[in-house]
């Protein structure tokens, strides 16, 4: 098609649009949604008898804030990747956080390794964890996906992999306040392990979270 | 010192006229849409060619069109508070990654040839030149009803990937795959080959 004749037609085309909110207002949005949302789920759940012992804890103090700070940041990473031309560097960001959250966990598991030794590396089953972070995670994932979809698809791995995190962030902080599992490596293979599993997963998925094709259509 | 100095403020003013277009564009006035698009083009074309020198004009052009496309189709996400120039250049940067990538399939099917004549002198021998092979194909897709000769044209001729069909065609992957699984079946009809 010549260059003239097509913007010729998508002159024809044009219809007016609202300008997509910027990510903070989108986060906001989302956080606005997820929030009572996890609130809810580990209200519905019952919260752990020894939540308020707990919050005195400055390390599981520490692994929640860190855990909400990789939400806040992820999420702010994928709403910003379906901007185009947003810089690299804020992709980069939420890994920050996400190392501040791993090395809460890492303390967490040496603490442990000098308290119980040998018998800290035990890893047995909690398969509450899997259930409980999908329960608690449906609504943020489904409210992520649907606001990323409104942006460009051209970045979907980094969109639909940090805005899963996120999601999944969230709802293991939620988690933690009604399940009672607090031994270190219990939480890395089972917590942290299932808010991986989701997250890769989901990008495996991720040309059929957000399509490309809508939008080509909408420009044929 | 001086001319870099107006160069820049030269492009931030420009940034800033392309951007107030873009915004009378996102509330549906077409003439500033039109006048932003013609007005780009030039500056597409350098940054691609600056991007892709090995390329040919005719693929720059193609970039062009994908991302006055692309452009269009998310012409919700510019912001502007922003710049308008990293917006658009962010999005010509994917559709050249795409148009690259096409070039890279395209490429590996490709056979060199020697430079050898491949026809002899004696006329009896050329007899079957003027009609070949590709031609039969091409003609007997011609003859096959819409929706299979859409899924041979963008997936054999054009050798788009599935996806890519997908999305220049609307018919979806599952759709593609049947259409293509018939259409060959009816090629095998038409020239005469093993049913």
């Amino acid at each position: 098609m010549d260059t003239e004749r097509l913007i010729d037609a998508l002159e024809a085309d044009l219809r007016p649009v609202e300008p997509l909110p910027t990510p903070w207002r989108r986060l906001v949005s989302w956080l606005a949604i997820s929030l009572p949302a996890v609130a809810l789920v580990a209200l519905a759940a019952g919260f752990r008898p020894d939540l308020a012992d707990k919050l005195a804890e400055p390390s599981f103090l520490a692994q929640q804030i860190a855990m909400l700070a990789t939400v806040v940041l992820a999420g702010w990473a994928a709403m910003s990747a379906v901007v185009p031309g947003t810089r690299k560097l804020v992709f980069w960001v939420p890994a920050i956080a996400l190392a501040g959250w791993i090395a809460t966990m890492g303390q967490q598991c040496w603490q442990d390794w000098i308290q119980l030794g040998v018998a800290s590396l035990k890893i047995g089953f909690d398969l509450k964890c899997i259930p409980g972070i999908a329960m608690a995670g449906i609504v943020p994932i489904v409210a992520m996906i649907v606001m990323l979809r409104k942006g460009a698809p051209y970045n979907s791995l980094t969109a639909v992999w940090w805005g899963t995190l996120a999601s999944a962030a969230l709802a293991n902080s939620s988690l933690r306040l009604f399940h009672v599992e607090d031994a270190g490596m219990m939480v890395v293979v089972w917590q942290f392990g299932t808010v991986l599993a989701f997250s890769v997963l989901a990008t495996r998925f991720r040309e059929r979270l957000i399509p490309a094709r809508r939008l080509i259509q909408a420009a044929a | 010192m001086d001319k870099k100095f107006k160069l820049r403020a030269t492009a931030l003013i420009e940034d800033a006229r392309w951007s107030q277009l873009m915004v009378a564009a996102q509330s549906g006035d077409r003439r500033s849409y039109g006048q932003l698009l013609r007005e780009i083009i030039p500056v597409l074309q350098r940054a691609i060619r600056r991007l892709w020198p090995m390329a040919q004009s005719s693929e720059i052009d193609d970039v062009v069109q994908e991302t006055l496309k692309s452009l269009h189709a998310v012409r919700s996400t510019y912001d502007k508070s922003r710049p308008f120039l990293p917006w658009l250049l962010g999005i010509a940067r994917y559709r050249l990654l795409d148009e690259q990538r096409r070039n890279v399939r395209f490429s590996k099917r490709e056979v060199a040839l020697d430079d050898r004549d491949e026809t002899l002198f004696a006329s009896d021998t050329n007899t079957d030149y003027s009609e070949t092979d590709a031609d039969n194909l091409k003609k007997a897709i011609s003859q096959l009803p819409p929706r299979q000769r859409t899924a041979m044209e963008l997936l054999k001729l054009k050798e788009m990937s599935l996806k890519e069909a997908s999305e220049a065609s609307g018919m979806s992957v599952t759709a593609l795959k049947i259409a293509t699984h018939r259409a060959m079946k009816s090629l095998r009809i038409i020239l005469g080959g093993p049913h």
